[in-house]
């Protein structure tokens, strides 16, 4: 049996030598994972027009499990990857958690992407007829220029700093004074490439 | 779980390493996927090693004469046709994946579905289909598909290797028995191994009034072969074995005409294969306890034609005969035949 063993590891490993085609061995993985900023407003009892501070979100290729493998392989233990190992397909965000009385006026949302140098792009979202209301999962229009500036934070360091900003119109005043809390998930849609395994 | 995934590693072997860990912890959403997708990937090499094993019972259709005997070691190549390169991916084949939509595309557009099997081409995973799992939290990962061997990048074939070997006796009436034998080898805890194959020759020129006279030989052969494999994988949990099981069985009419020391040998009939891949037992997996959680079974019968040679120097022979089938083989082998 020692012998049969041999034979069928000598016939496996021939099997893997002659199967080494120019292509190799490699595999593409991509996660379209939200990462989740909790928001609360707080509306004031006098007439206002208000504007949140901006809300940081931090993307890390790390903390997406189904990446874990892949940096191994593709070797980002110092925090960088191949340029060319890295595909943002798409960018998305959801809103969630507002109640139908706490609509209110949004003027602009913008998603600045950050560098340690300061705001390296500009991201306008569309608002919905101007308030600021629930939004199911919606496809962000990505310039090229913002998906670079993504992808090169993201080769650089595997993660990319964010912040978003609600610029809401003039609020109702509230003579009670309220906190408006909802729920702002951005979506990266990324793709990994290894190769020669 | 990590255990099937061992075992589906090694049989699934250039994803040895790395890569397999990805695709593995992917393949945990489902046992019932996992079947139905590496079934898929790894059936020409299954089929191919079936019909290998069922290859090189005769060469010659002239039984021995009276308790003469052969001892014939083969190898045999079972190659992998072009309609075994490829796998079609249908959502509807799966329960908890999909080819992701944003997936690659052809030329002309259309989502990539076909996927090569461990017998295609070796493609960049660019162009492989991807899988796509949606989690209970709504979040969807994707990962490419498995990519082939690409032999033919290599070598001038695609095919998979096997080997065997046999004995002949020869009996009354013109009668060849031959037996393929390994007695049961069972080493306490790892592993157990058998095979038994049966064969019969008879010369049907004896039975055949005014036949005798014709300048060939003309036979039947039927023959029938099993090879059991056995991995017990856990010496505390004696129920959990992975089998592999090959049965084969032929039905061929054998013609050859001796001429000195070349003998051409040829035969028609049909040949039936059945291979088995087993993980039976009890397993405990991130998403719960499995029983039995791998059952791949591949089945094929059909019209069977060989053409084939043979060198008989002394007691010494050499033959080779291919055959056409749905996995066509190429059979080598070397020998003693005596009487």
């Amino acid at each position: 049996m020692k012998h049969l063993r041999k034979l069928l590891s000598a016939s496996l490993l021939s099997l893997i030598i002659f199967s080494c085609g120019e292509a190799g061995f490699g595999f593409n993985v991509s996660a379209d994972s939200p990462v989740t900023a909790p928001i609360s407003i707080t509306i004031p009892a006098t007439v206002i027009s208000v504007d949140p501070d901006a809300t940081s979100i931090n993307y890390s290729l790390g903390d997406v499990s189904a990446f874990n493998d892949a940096l191994r392989d593709l070797g980002s233990a110092g925090g960088g990857i191949d340029r060319n190992s890295i595909e943002l397909i798409g960018m998305s965000y959801e809103i969630e958690g507002i109640d139908s009385e706490e609509n209110l006026p949004l003027d602009e949302l913008t998603i600045h992407i950050l560098s340690s140098t300061g705001i390296i792009a500009t991201i306008p979202i569309e608002t919905t007829g101007g308030m600021l209301t629930n939004v199911a999962k919606t496809e962000i229009n990505l310039t090229s220029t913002a998906g670079n500036s993504i992808i090169s934070e993201l080769s650089n360091s595997s993660d990319v700093n964010s912040e978003v900003i609600f610029d809401l119109g003039t609020v109702p005043a509230d003579p009670n004074s309220r906190e408006i809390d909802f729920d702002f998930k951005l979506y990266f849609n990324v793709l990994l490439k290894v190769r020669n395994l | 779980m990590k255990k099937i995934l061992i075992i589906l590693s090694i049989i699934a072997s250039p994803f040895i390493g790395k890569s397999q860990v990805d695709f593995g912890n992917f393949l945990e959403a489902s046992a019932q996927d996992a079947n139905t997708l590496l079934e898929n990937y790894l059936e020409p090499a299954f089929l191919g090693f079936g019909y290998g094993i069922n290859s090189g019972w005769y060469n010659t259709a002239k039984p021995h004469k009276l308790f003469g005997f052969d001892i014939t070691p083969t190898f045999t190549l079972a190659m992998v046709p072009s309609s075994g390169e490829f796998f079609r991916l249908n959502d509807s084949d799966y329960t908890s994946l999909r080819v992701d939509p944003n997936g690659p595309t052809d030329s002309q557009g259309n989502l990539i579905r076909d996927t090569p099997t461990l017998f295609g081409p070796n493609l960049n995973a660019d162009f492989l289909p991807m899988l796509e799992y949606t989690d209970p939290e709504g979040n969807s990962y994707s990962i490419s598909t498995p990519t082939g061997l690409g032999l033919e990048e290599s070598i001038p074939f695609n095919a998979v290797p096997s080997g065997m070997i046999q004995v002949g006796i020869g009996l009354m009436k013109n009668t060849d028995l031959k037996i393929r034998i390994v007695p049961a080898i069972e080493s306490e805890n790892e592993y157990s191994f058998e095979m038994f194959g049966i064969g019969v020759m008879h010369d049907l020129k004896q039975w055949v009034p005014g036949f005798k006279q014709l300048p060939l030989d003309v036979s039947g052969f039927v023959g029938w072969n099993r090879m059991t494999t056995q991995l017990f994988l856990d010496a505390d949990a004696p129920d959990q074995i992975a089998q592999f099981q090959t049965n084969g069985f032929t039905l061929q009419g054998l013609v050859s005409k001796q001429l000195s020391i070349l003998t051409v040998f040829g035969g028609v009939g049909i040949a039936n294969t059945k291979t088995t891949f087993n993980m039976l037992g009890t397993y405990d997996t991130e998403a719960g306890t499995v029983t039995d959680p791998i059952d791949f079974s591949f089945l094929s019968t059909g019209p069977r034609i060989n053409l084939g040679f043979r060198l008989k120097l002394l007691i010494l022979t050499l033959h080779a005969d291919y055959a056409i089938q749905k996995y066509n083989t190429l059979t080598i082998g070397a020998g003693f035949s005596i009487r």
